[in-house]
């Protein structure tokens, strides 16, 4: 046994038992590297050899089933990912989630950017009836409201001396008024 | 030219191959070093689906590269390089999200394999992994994926440090660390599996 071997045993010793430093531990990995039988020595009593069956550890092809399309979709977009790029995009759990999100940002984009309900303008004589003068700013109200859901109800209340009312009831709950 | 006929080719046939475009010998090249980088990749994130995302990256990264691979130096070490770094930056970005341990039984049962006949050794796997995935927890990504590559690929000291790019010295030094870090967490949660310890699990 040559000394470094023998120091190699010592060194190990101090290893299984925590007293190794730093620099000790070294020249225990040093000589572990470069002599095949204290590495076998050392696997022998080594408690972290537990771990050197996980080197068995692989997946059948099941595991691997969509893989190749993947990669091969990614080679087909090459060029097209930045620097930026994400793993989480690879799956396609992932893909159809932020397609999901991009239809819901373009609908609100969409929303936003939508021209607002032009209310229709007044013809002078409706005006007239109504008492205002044309160019005058008139606020909306229930009867100029346009909306495909809402359900128009008329119906007229006939009062004392023969007073005849017209109520027109408007249901539009997706509405503001 | 199918691609079960590349199977005997050497790396750097199949890399002069997929330099010229050559889409059969990118998936032989895949076939031939999908589970290692599984592994290694696993071990560092500790999921298996993350470790999948992990290792597809890396090979994506290899098409593209690979006119940036000198011709005179070895695969493996470039290509184990990429993988660590990717689950390494996976690990730190994920690092905010406590995941929970892999459910290694439905892996199995989805799998749909020889499960039954490979039993005990199946079972063996599943507990050491899961206590590897425990332990190494603790450890941070870069000293973890540093004891995989040694301890578990059993890679030689100087491999290890091509691989992480990184010196000799700082490799020894992570490692130290971790092997510590490992045996007292082993000894302090699993004495049965210390030499010397309780008694052994059956």
């Amino acid at each position: 046994m040559s000394s470094a071997c023998e120091e190699f045993r010592k060194l190990y010793e101090l290893e299984v038992s925590d007293e190794l430093t730093a620099r000790q531990f070294v020249r225990l990995d040093r000589h572990r590297d470069a002599c095949p039988a204290c590495r076998e020595l050392a696997q022998q009593t080594e408690p972290l050899r537990l771990f050197q069956v996980l080197a068995q550890d692989s997946r059948d092809d099941g595991f691997w089933m969509g893989t190749n399309r993947a990669l091969r979709t990614g080679i087909s977009e090459e060029g097209r990912l930045g620097p930026g790029e994400s793993l989480l995009l690879l799956r396609p759990v992932y893909r159809v989630a932020l397609a999901a999100v991009l239809v819901l940002a373009l609908g609100l984009l969409a929303a936003v950017l939508s021209p607002s309900l032009e209310l229709p303008t007044p013809e002078p004589s409706a005006l007239m009836v109504m008492g205002m003068a044309p160019g005058e700013v008139m606020l909306p109200t229930v009867e100029f409201i346009q909306s495909e859901n809402a359900r128009v109800y008329e119906m007229k209340v006939f009062g004392e001396q023969d007073q005849v009312i017209q109520v027109v009831m408007i249901l539009d709950d997706g509405i503001d008024l | 030219m199918t691609a079960a006929s590349h199977t005997d080719e050497t790396d750097r046939a199949l890399l002069d191959r997929i330099r010229a475009g050559d889409r059969d010998a990118f998936e032989v090249l895949v076939r031939n070093k999908r589970q290692q980088a599984f592994r290694l990749a696993r071990r560092v994130v500790g999921q298996d689906e993350d470790a999948r995302d992990v290792v597809q990256l890396a090979f994506l990264r290899v098409w593209r590269k690979v006119g940036s691979f000198r011709g005179g130096s070895e695969f493996d070490p470039w290509f184990h390089r990429i993988v660590v770094n990717l689950a390494i930056d996976f690990v730190r970005r994920e690092s905010a999200r406590r995941r929970s341990q892999t459910d290694w039984a439905g892996e199995q049962a989805r799998a749909g394999g020889s499960g039954h006949r490979a039993l005990p050794a199946v079972l063996q796997l599943q507990e050491v992994s899961r206590i590897f995935d425990e332990l190494s927890a603790c450890l941070p990504p870069r000293q973890r994926a540093i004891f995989v590559l040694r301890e578990i690929e059993g890679m030689s000291t100087d491999d290890v440090a091509k691989v992480m790019g990184i010196r000799l010295s700082t490799v020894r030094n992570h490692l130290f660390q971790a092997r510590t870090t490992l045996r007292r967490a082993l000894q302090a949660r699993y004495p049965e599996y210390v030499p010397g310890g309780k008694e052994e699990k059956p």
